[in-house]
């Protein structure tokens, strides 16, 4: 069992939170909370940490079931791209974020943030707009 | 006070205070609506008695009711936190019952929690004055228009954001708007307006009143 198997999930209310696999994390329901930022910075930078020592290099983050984020949680999605930046070479792995096309805000305003560090940062859809897997 | 000239799509204008004429062209069409002589007035005080509203459950208002046809939802709630997501929750709720069109419906609940999200945070502190949620159709555009009191210190960088993100295409302003964040980590985000250009597809434009109210509306593209 690797760090990220370990971690132990709070209760975010409509927030999900799952650990899989050993590298991967998926998201679900929706963050619309007051401050999101002092409510989930702590556990994403507690993942961030144990993302680090993956040895694959590579965090999958399905958030296809992440319905709606309101902008104050793609504040916390940049800062957690932000540390990865942040940190040395051995260090840093890969944000896949894991989307459904159908959702607009995976769709139209996550791609501007995977352009702000692209080669550290990655889209793959699992479901097309037209509901046929990616 | 934003010029025509650095931002041809933002609309500041002053008028007097809107009244009736404001009240009457946001209220609601569908579920729990107001007779013309119970619109009620934006005030700062608390909400009005819920007296007199009448079940409308038809989104088609009849002619002789003297109500605008185009009008979807009226909502008028104190500038809490917990009014975002009642605001969210029920807007989301009247644009799926009106428009067959999911991804419209998801555009517009950006809009709606943005724009409500912004109203309370920077409304006057202390302050227990209401502010209004009105979504109508505007020929084959949806327009989203939130009243509110904001602290009056909130207005120039109101402005100026709105200035700042109307002077370049939406993507590109959200972009910029990121970028900013991230240089400024302590500092508050403001992506909220930029979102709301680029995946809500909606121009901004505010209007100011005297009395301090300021009403952000959002025309989304069909």
């Amino acid at each position: 069992m690797n760090k990220l198997e370990s971690l132990s999930i709070p209760d975010f209310g409509t927030l999900k939170v799952a650990v899989t696999g050993g590298s991967a994390v998926h998201l679900s329901g929706s963050i619309a909370m007051k401050d999101p930022r002092t409510s989930l910075t702590p556990f994403f930078r507690t993942l961030h940490e144990a993302a680090c020592d993956l040895p694959a290099h590579q965090l999958d983050v399905d958030v296809s079931a992440l319905r709606f984020v309101s902008s104050s949680a793609i504040r916390v999605f940049l800062d957690w791209v932000t540390w990865v930046q942040q940190e040395p070479n051995d260090r840093r792995y890969k944000l896949c974020f894991r989307t459904d096309s159908r959702v607009s805000w995976q769709r139209v305003s996550l791609p501007v943030l995977v352009e702000f560090a692209d080669n550290l940062v990655s889209v793959e859809p699992v479901a097309e707009p037209d509901g046929r897997p990616g | 006070m934003v010029t025509a000239a650095r931002a041809p799509w933002t609309g500041v204008r002053r008028r007097g205070y809107p009244d009736r004429t404001l009240a009457s062209r946001i209220h609601a069409s569908a579920g729990v609506g107001y007779t013309p002589n119970q619109i009620p007035r934006m005030t700062s005080g608390r909400p009005s008695s819920t007296a007199g509203r009448e079940s409308n459950p038809s989104l088609a208002l009849p002619a002789e009711s003297g109500l605008e046809p185009g009008l979807l939802l009226f909502l008028r709630l104190p500038a809490g936190w917990m009014q975002v997501e009642a605001a969210r929750v029920i807007g989301t709720f009247y644009c799926q019952a009106a428009l067959d069109d999911p991804d419209l419906v998801q555009r517009l609940t950006v809009i709606i929690h943005e724009c409500v999200e912004n109203a309370v945070k920077y409304a006057t502190p202390g302050s227990t004055s209401d502010l209004v949620l009105g979504i109508r159709r505007e020929r084959e555009r949806i327009v989203v228009s939130v009243c509110s009191y904001p602290d009056p210190s909130h207005l120039p960088s109101l402005r100026a954001e709105l200035a700042r993100i109307g002077s370049v295409d939406p993507r590109r302003a959200f972009a910029e708007a990121i970028a900013r964040a991230a240089a400024e980590p302590h500092a508050a985000a403001r992506l909220g307006l930029a979102r709301v250009r680029h995946e809500g597809q909606a121009e901004l434009s505010l209007e100011e009143h005297d009395g301090g109210m300021i009403c952000l509306t959002a025309r989304g593209s069909p």
